[in-house]
């Protein structure tokens, strides 16, 4: 009959379509290559930014960036790099690869900066300094260059806490993350006793991290003589010191004296690693502007450990960007743009250092028991308040203060425009 | 070492023991005298003691080693054909003006300097992705790729690299085209993933050896990675032609294989940046999930302001979204966020349509002179009298060209007419003028004949 050949006929195309609809999902199922790749959490720091964003009160504050502003609340470039980079306009120069290790006069002058022009070790050049994608480069080829030639220790020992991003920088180059103490909640200040009791008992040749001033994000420093206590456990428990400068000038507004303690090991004897910093001091965070610094026995063996950081860099990105570096050589190696640097720089940590003190003075005006001194005694951008979590939330939801969980808060992000609000609603949560 | 203080050695040298103990407690003396000693020796130690006696001083780059050597000649014939960057007629470095244009434009912004976000220049990132995949390309319209700034190309690879290795569980294995650039071997290695090689390059006739790479592509293991070079292959500068790609892209497929693009070279290649990123819109047309890299270093005279995008073509949206959060946490320990500046600028050129128009021509032109000098190159060595075929020089495209230069005839040419090239024969194009042609050709006639 001819209704069954009609039926057959339908029956194998159906069937036929549904082979071609079979494979065609198969092959989409089958071009997927990162279905088992799983959604990020989220950027701590970058998600309070992104919520402040959300927010319509107009008395909002963002105290969660790590970047300066003015007492607007605007970022800022300094002037100097304003007049460096119409100089090197003006010069019409190429945009040729630079070397693998970077700008060389920047990298001079990096060194110079750090560790001052009559540096033992830069007279004769037993150190090597590279340019790198500033501090965050700095530490990664540093933490790469442990990671390949450090073999007697696998170990990095963090302060705790840290700069959040130092313990994936170091895990992700294949190291081991342990700490210290340093912060002591109690006192908002440096638990020196617990740091020396921890130090004295790290391993011997492990790799112990410092930051050189303006801690971040406790701002707790120790003082020139904890430092030096510091420095004769560290050597005698013979451990390699890495130090990590992000806000050399930044912290006191005297750029010797935020060196100080990294020049000190040096004369101590400690051949230290060191990772440099312009994105705050010079404020040139997006241009990338960074140093690392090896400091070694003699200058042959500065010249095999640069070898190795030309070869561990190549496969990263070749070599580093030019335009930040040209300008923070060309502000660190011409006369009246480095003394306007050095002015806008300590106006900058004055300005910090003025908010901490109108801050403590509001709270104190709107009636606080409570003891603040550490807000004036801590350094630097960042101010560990003391809050908790609850009082954060309540920040946050009730008066549109963003800080980060851990009640750390950008001391850059306060104005003598919003101080008060800023005092009254800490206040409030805190009474 | 406790150190027994004098006071109780006297003690114990008073005391009349038993002559074990007395040996027992000299003992005791000399080693608190060693202890003493030890602890003076371990102060010095630490001044003589290094942390890095161990490391090796590395091999010097062999690229950079031929310009090292090239600036130290004194001859003033002498030519740098190791360079890959790009050369004027009078042999300088060229900085398009279409830059300078919108350098200007973004100077008069007067910008701030604020942190880019991890995954770089939104603006930077969206015209980047559409100048590889064309702008109509159903993967933008869907939303299924995610592209992020990248520290030109070679951050870019390197960050491909690290994504695989961490999420591509499926193979160790990345497959590269012999020869390949010299640096894609260290990016991958250092990133943990294996490197293999496919047949790519015919030494006998200079030109794509198809049947050499369909041949080992048809026996790479399902869902390794295969790395090809979109245009302007590094170094041989043979490119398949439109059919031959077809073919790979079907084995390629058929083969279940993970394809990473590395693209250079657009518009660089050829001077039409359609024509040079063909292979790449084919691939994704034909059902390949690619992976991407794109340098700004050479189309847009960039080099040193490290320019570049890294793309992952994904199934869809949702997973181009969980593929960008594991990106970003990839890069935040690795150099937090890209350098802006170059970023600033080929954005502004790909934005603004006469800025872009600009650049087109300008590239053109880069291409042009290229091509004029591979010509002059031949029709001068067949005037110095060669009878080698040298059609392959013409036929090669991009910056490079394998000459097929043995080993020893290019010592000759580096030692006898200090012209500078890598011992593999490669010249990088871009370094010859019309002026210095003829020298070069015949310098080859000479080693050559």
């Amino acid at each position: 009959e001819g209704w069954i050949l009609e039926l057959i006929s339908f029956l194998s195309f159906f069937f036929f379509f549904l082979l071609a609809c079979y494979f065609l999902c198969f092959r989409f199922f089958l071009s997927s290559w990162w279905t088992e790749v799983q959604m990020g959490p989220p950027d701590p720091i970058l998600g309070v930014t992104e919520a402040f964003k959300r927010d319509t009160n107009s008395k909002k504050m963002n105290l969660g960036v790590g970047a300066y502003r003015d007492d607007n609340g605007k970022p800022y470039v300094l002037s100097c790099v304003r007049k460096a980079e119409a100089l090197i306009a003006s010069k019409m120069l190429d945009k040729e690869y630079l070397p693998i290790g970077g700008l060389g006069d920047f990298n001079k002058a990096c060194a110079e900066l750090a560790l001052g022009p009559d540096s033992e070790v830069l007279k004769s050049k037993r150190s090597i300094t590279v340019q790198t994608i500033s501090g965050t480069g700095s530490l990664r080829i540093g933490a790469n260059f442990l990671s390949r030639f450090h073999t007697v220790a696998r170990d990095v020992y963090l302060p705790k806490p840290s700069w959040g991003n130092h313990t994936p920088i170091f895990r992700d180059a294949g190291m081991q993350l342990k700490a210290y103490r340093y912060y002591d909640p109690a006192t908002c200040g440096f638990d020196f006793t617990g740091a020396l009791d921890d130090v004295s008992k790290i391993p011997e040749h492990s790799v112990i991290m410092l930051h050189a001033c303006a801690h971040n994000p406790t701002g707790v420093d120790p003082r020139p003589e904890q430092w030096k206590e510091l420095s004769a456990v560290i050597k005698k428990r013979k451990l390699l010191v890495f130090f990590d400068m992000a806000y050399q000038g930044f912290a006191s507004g005297d750029i010797d004296r935020d060196a100080w303690a990294v020049r000190y090991f040096l004369e101590q004897g400690h051949n230290v690693l060191l990772s440099q910093s312009f994105a705050k001091n010079m404020g040139l965070y997006g241009e990338r502007v960074g140093g690392f610094t090896v400091v070694c026995a003699d200058a042959e063996e500065a010249k095999r450990v640069e070898s190795q950081l030309k070869i561990l860099i190549r496969p990263i990105y070749s070599n580093p960007p030019m335009n930040g570096a040209r300008i923070a050589s060309t502000i660190l190696s011409t006369p009246e743009l480095r003394s306007t640097w050095l002015e806008e720089v300590k106006g900058m940590a004055d300005r910090i250092i003025k908010m901490r003190e109108m801050l403590v003075t509001n709270l104190k005006k709107e009636g606080s028991t409570h003891n603040w001194q550490h807000v004036i005694d801590q350094i630097g951008m960042f101010c560990f308040t003391g809050l908790k979590p609850e009082q954060v939330e309540r920040l946050t939801k009730e008066f549109s203060v963003y800080m980060t969980k851990d009640g750390r808060i950008s001391v850059a992000g306060v104005t003598s425009g919003n101080v008060g609000y800023l005092a009254h609603a800490i206040h409030q949560v805190t009474k | 070492m406790k150190t027994v203080s004098p006071i109780s050695l006297k003690r114990y040298s008073n005391s009349s023991q038993i002559s074990l103990k007395s040996w027992a407690d000299q003992l005791n003396n000399y080693l608190a005298v060693a202890a003493y000693l030890h602890s003076i020796l371990n102060f010095f130690f630490i001044f003589l003691s290094s942390w890095w006696t161990e490391v090796q001083m590395g091999p010097p780059d062999p690229i950079l080693g031929v310009t090292e050597a090239f600036k130290r000649d004194t001859n003033p014939k002498k030519m740098n054909l190791g360079v890959g960057a790009y050369r004027d007629d009078q042999g300088k470095p060229f900085v398009l003006s279409c830059v300078r244009k919108a350098e200007a434009q973004i100077a008069a912004k007067k910008l701030d300097k604020e942190y880019l976000p991890i995954g770089g220049l939104a603006e930077f990132s969206k015209a980047c992705s559409q100048l590889a995949l064309g702008p109509d390309n159903e993967v933008l319209k869907s939303g299924r790729s995610i592209t992020i700034q990248t520290i030109s190309g070679t951050g870019s690879l390197r960050v491909g690299a690290n994504f695989v290795s961490r999420f591509h569980n499926a193979s160790r294995d990345v497959y590269l085209p012999k020869p390949s650039w010299g640096n894609h071997t260290p990016i991958f290695r250092d990133a943990g993933m294996q490197l293999k090689a496919y047949s790519y390059y015919d030494p006998k006739t200079c030109g794509f050896d198809f049947k050499g790479a369909l041949h080992d592509i048809s026996k790479i293991p399902e869902k390794s990675v295969i790395v090809l070079h979109a245009c302007a292959h590094n170094p041989t500068g043979v490119d398949p032609r439109p059919e031959q790609w077809k073919e790979m892209a079907a084995l390629i497929k058929k083969r279940n294989l993970l394809v990473f693009f590395d693209m250079a070279y657009q518009g660089f290649a050829s001077g039409d940046i359609d024509r040079d990123a063909w292979a790449v819109r084919d691939f994704i047309e034909q059902g390949h999930n690619i992976l991407l890299s794109q340098s700004f270093a050479k189309n847009m005279g960039l080099y040193g302001e490290r320019v570049g995008g890294f793309t992952v073509v994904c199934k869809d949206v949702e997973e181009a979204k969980r593929v960008e959060s594991q990106l970003k946490i990839l890069i935040r320990p690795i150099y937090s966020n890209p350098p802006m500046n170059g970023a600033r600028i080929a954005s502004t050129i790909l934005n603004t349509p006469e800025l872009y128009k600009e650049w087109l021509v300008e590239v053109k032109d880069m291409a042009d002179r290229i091509i004029t000098m591979r010509e002059m190159f031949v029709s001068n060595l067949k005037k110095e009298g060669s009878t080698h075929n040298w059609q392959h020089v013409t036929e090669q495209i991009g910056m490079f060209c394998f000459t097929g230069l043995k080993p020893e005839q290019v010592e000759r040419l580096i030692k006898e007419f200090s012209i500078y090239m890598t011992k593999d024969g490669r010249i990088s194009v871009a370094g010859v003028t019309s002026a210095n042609v003829g020298y070069l050709a015949h310098a080859i006639h000479a080693v050559t004949k």
